[in-house]
């Protein structure tokens, strides 16, 4: 009991970071979808409504017993993939791309889902195979590979190459954390490069013009290279202590494309400046650094496992977006957690928050 | 509490490689703060600018250019609005339909607009709207307004633009403006190149009285090329007025007197120098400058085999014929040579060396005196003059009229004629100065030329007595804060020395010119007026030239007038090329000048009384 007590100043601890980011999100989100008329844009509300019923959902997870998510993990990926199925059948077409399911006038990603089913059971996988020493060859690493590969192929066929990415890399550092054979680790990385030419080749043209624009944005200003220019433009003008909330022009006049969403980050560096960004990025080292102490304390190799993959999907977002939105990454549709308007993403984020919480407080 | 989970050996390996992902996403992220660095504080002023560029739209406005009046006040040369027709890219939705909705309204083939368009969109910088036409008929913008819920994307705006109500009046004079050309941006550096500038005549010569100061507005725009604020805003100052010393109703009806004869009538005021009349025929119409010229229409104007562009009142130089006499007679009175008892005899012609110099009228005059001489214009009187005075006494009077020297009006391209001499043509032939060149001289012909400007001004300097002046035709400038500038006041060049009984002798021949019979300027008799004044038939080419050719060579016609005889108010010159007779044609146009002058003083100065 007592044991209960001194950790739930941990859980305190998390509730008082998780909120402090998502008020930030709210706050700079409000900015991002001001209209010229002064008025709010409606998915504002939307987000207020996604954070509600998130919120909600959180909650009674929250509830839910470690062991029941462990028992559970299996039904949750299987049920992930049929819907990944569905979307490929069923599914709403935005933009060329085929990655939502309607529901009446809201729409999910399932794929967002996916990211927390995977991880919920590879952990699994991982905690019934025993340990090896020298790590895993790559016979011994066949059924985890199966099952990572079953809804990235879905998820490619969408297509969704930064979701399919995400996928990837939590499978990756899952095998990684786990202790791969040195020879085998080195094998994947040379057949990586050697056969990056055919995945270059295999991309479709609007990604590889992004690619090249990564690369060269100023050699199409107007096109390819629009959104890194603009983005740029944006966060180096916040300068030193930045514009100020509610004024930063290159968001407001709309030069910034997707400023709600993947770069929501670009307002808010426009608007804070230098010295916001670098508080924010303290703040979510802090809450990732929360989220390690919380693992530290974990016994069992279900939770850690989970629990090291929520780190890790929290700070894949969270390095590729800002570095995205300063021009240091190639533009790959990943959203910034807690900041960027997703609804299907928010979910799954308070959710694997709240399963971070309960940790906290049993550990 | 129940235990349910097994402690694995596992764990602290797990928790040691999650530290050390722990460690590299820590260095990552200290990476990117140093990026964000770079990029906020060490490049902001470089991206500052590219913001300023993606935002900040600099919109001229072009100043309305001043108007030009004549003496009275008649608005020669405005500033109308024009409205322009342009498209917003970024609202349209179907080009194709626009296009067509557009060649409705403007009644085009859709075909010529879409090419238009295509055309403009490759040189209007992204988020610009397209210049598609200029100059739009009210009618136009009305349908256009009315249509507008249909044509997404059309905008109308208006700027002010050069307009000359009475087309082609006074062209030359006036000159005209249009779009600048590579050469014009290189040497007016600070004025971009969508403007217009004066291009000839007083448009160009008083350019920057005219154009006043372009104003901007500087508006903050959305990534839509959508005005969102005005971020600064500059008002234009208009240019500052002009009043010509041109009297409008003089020069309609010098203009209308010349008809379509090709030819120059220039109206001065003997007093002032002050042009009331200039003329110059073949004209044309400045507002196609303005507007930009159709092939047809550039075609017609350069096939003119009579150059209606060159201004034929100080930009052509043409033997002043008999006109000229008025020269030779002042030079033989001055020097002493005749007086008026002094007679030659005329049989027709007079023999110099193996060559027969001709009198117009081939059975002669017999004997005549000065003012016989003049009245009827004898050559062989003024043959035999010429011989007595040589060619440099005749050349040193000509240049104390002014002639062979530009009267400085101060229009681009203006000549100044030729006065010859002995030194001028062993200078020029590398020969001797012979009499067979003097005769012709003394008549007006052969190697002289005078503009119908400096032939004005001549008279001009007799009329008044004896001083040159120099032509104005700017009256005053009015700047936009209400300031009156006069830039060119009557000037004296310089002191003609006559004596009265010169001037007596010379004054009575030209009256009779006028209105003796047997005068060759009959013609230009006004009832009520004493007008004075001087024929000239000046031969193009010779007699045995002419024979061969066609009638086309026809000769020049001359007539310079002045009115009243002996008070003179107004000199007027009409130069008729190719147009024969002075008597005949040339008279009849000075008459209707004069004529027209003392209806119209009547009337101005009643409308001065009015006032």
């Amino acid at each position: 009991m007592q044991n209960y007590m001194k950790n739930n100043r941990l859980f305190w601890e998390g509730i008082i970071i998780i909120g402090v980011i998502t008020l930030l999100g709210c706050v700079n989100l409000y900015s991002a979808l001001i209209t010229p008329s002064g008025t709010v844009d409606s998915l504002f509300y939307r987000h207020l409504l996604w954070l509600l019923v998130g919120g909600v959902i959180a909650f009674f997870i929250h509830f839910l017993k470690p062991i029941d998510i462990e028992n559970f993990s299996a039904i949750f990926y299987i049920l992930c993939c049929i819907l990944l199925v569905g979307v490929l059948l069923i599914g709403k077409k935005v933009n060329g791309a085929q990655r939502w399911i309607g529901i009446g006038s809201f729409s999910f990603q399932p794929s967002e889902f996916t990211k927390l089913a995977l991880i919920f059971f590879m952990a699994r996988i991982f905690k019934q195979m025993p340990v090896v020493e020298t790590g895993y060859k790559l016979n011994q690493l066949l059924v985890p590979l199966i099952i990572v590969m079953i809804p990235l192929l879905l998820i490619l066929k969408q297509p969704d190459l930064g979701t399919a990415i995400i996928i990837f890399s939590i499978a990756f550092f899952t095998i990684l954390l786990m202790g791969v054979n040195l020879r085998l680790l080195i094998t994947f990385f040379a057949s990586f490069i050697l056969l990056s030419p055919i995945f270059y080749h295999l991309l479709k043209d609007y990604q590889k013009k992004r690619f090249l624009a990564f690369l060269m944005p100023e050699a199409d200003p107007q096109g390819a290279g629009y959104h890194t220019i603009q983005a740029k433009i944006a966060v180096s003008t916040g300068g030193m202590f930045g514009k100020g909330f509610l004024r930063g022009a290159q968001s407001k006049l709309g030069y910034i494309p997707e400023r709600h969403t993947d770069f929501v980050f670009s307002v808010f560096a426009e608007e804070w400046g230098f010295f916001g960004v670098v508080v924010f990025i303290l703040l979510y080292l802090y809450l990732i650094y929360w989220m390690f102490r919380v693992t530290r304390n974990i016994n069992d190799r279900f939770l850690f496992l989970s629990a090291s993959g929520i780190i890790f999907l929290f700070s894949l977002h969270f390095i590729i977006n800002i570095a995205m939105v300063s021009g240091l990454f190639p533009v790959v549709g990943i959203p910034l957690p807690l900041m960027s308007y997703g609804g299907t993403a928010l979910i799954v984020y308070l959710v694997s928050l709240s399963f971070m919480l309960k940790l906290a407080r049993v550990y | 509490m129940k235990k349910i989970y097994v402690v694995l050996d596992s764990i602290p390996q797990l928790e040691k490689r999650l530290f050390l992902y722990i460690k590299f996403l820590s260095i990552f992220v200290l990476f990117i703060i140093g990026y964000y660095w770079f990029l906020q504080i060490l490049r902001h002023n470089y991206y500052l600018e590219l913001s300023e560029k993606n935002r900040i739209r600099n919109i001229r406005i072009t100043a309305p250019r001043g108007v030009i009046r004549d003496r009275y006040g008649v608005i020669i040369a405005s500033s109308a609005p024009s409205f322009v027709l342009s498209i917003v890219k970024e609202e349209v939705v179907n080009k194709d339909e626009l296009i067509k909705e557009i060649a409705n309204v403007l009644k085009k083939n859709p075909k010529e607009i879409k090419e238009v368009y295509e055309a403009k969109e490759r040189v209007t910088p992204k988020f610009y709207p397209i210049i598609l036409y200029e100059n739009l008929k009210r009618e136009e913008v009305v349908k256009i307004e009315a249509l507008k819920w249909k044509l997404k994307g059309v905008k109308i705006d208006y700027k002010s633009e050069r307009s000359y109500p009475y087309n082609d009046f006074c062209s030359h004079l006036i000159g005209y403006v249009s779009q600048v050309s590579s050469k014009d941006i290189e040497r007016l550096k600070n004025r971009i190149f969508s403007t217009k500038i004066g291009k000839a005549g007083i448009e160009n010569v008083f350019e920057d009285y005219l154009k006043g100061f372009d104003g901007v507005t500087r508006v903050e725009v959305d990534a839509y090329g959508r005005k969102k604020k005005v971020l600064y805003k500059l008002d234009p100052i208009s240019g500052g007025s002009l009043k010509l010393t041109i009297d409008w109703e003089l020069q309609e009806v010098a203009e209308k007197a010349l008809g379509d004869k090709n030819g120059a009538v220039v109206a001065i005021s003997p007093k002032t120098g002050e042009i009331l009349a200039f003329v110059s025929h073949p004209n044309f119409d400045p507002n196609l400058f303005v507007k930009g010229f159709d092939r047809e229409e550039w075609v017609k104007i350069t096939n003119n085999p009579f150059h209606p562009l060159q201004n034929k009142v100080i930009q052509g130089a043409y033997p002043p014929g008999s006109t000229f006499k008025l020269i030779t007679a002042i030079a033989g009175l001055e020097e002493g040579i005749i007086d008026e008892s002094t007679t030659f005899y005329c049989y027709g012609k007079r023999r110099v060396g193996n060559r027969d110099f001709r009198c117009w009228r081939e059975s002669g005059h017999g004997r005549v005196n000065i003012h016989k001489a003049i009245v009827e214009s004898c050559d062989v009187f003024f043959y035999e003059l010429g011989l007595k005075l040589g060619p440099d006494k005749i050349a040193k009077y000509a240049r104390m009229f002014g002639l062979g020297e530009k009267t400085n009006i101060g229009l681009p391209g203006e000549l100044s004629g030729n006065v010859p001499d002995t030194l001028w043509k062993k200078k020029k032939y590398k020969q001797s100065w012979y009499d067979g060149d003097t005769l012709p001289y003394a008549i007006g012909q052969g190697y002289l030329t005078v503009t119908p400007l400096q032939l004005a001004l001549a008279y001009a300097t007799f009329a008044n007595g004896g001083t040159l002046l120099k032509p104005v035709i700017v009256k005053e400038i009015e700047t936009s804060d209400g300031k009156i500038i006069q830039e060119q006041i009557p000037t004296v060049r310089s002191d003609v020395r006559m004596s009265s009984k010169t001037l007596d002798i010379i004054r009575k021949a030209l009256i009779g010119v006028v209105n003796e019979s047997g005068g060759t300027g009959y013609a230009a008799r006004v009832p009520d007026i004493v007008v004075a004044g001087k024929t000239g038939t000046a031969q193009v080419k010779s007699f045995k030239e002419r024979k061969k050719q066609s009638g086309f060579l026809n000769d020049h016609a001359w007539f310079v007038g002045f009115a009243p005889a002996y008070d003179p108010e107004i000199v007027v010159c009409a130069f008729i090329m190719h147009g024969g007779h002075g008597g005949g044609v040339a008279a009849p146009v000075v008459r209707e000048v004069i004529d027209k002058f003392y209806k119209k003083e009547r009337v101005a100065n009643a409308k001065l009384h009015e006032e």
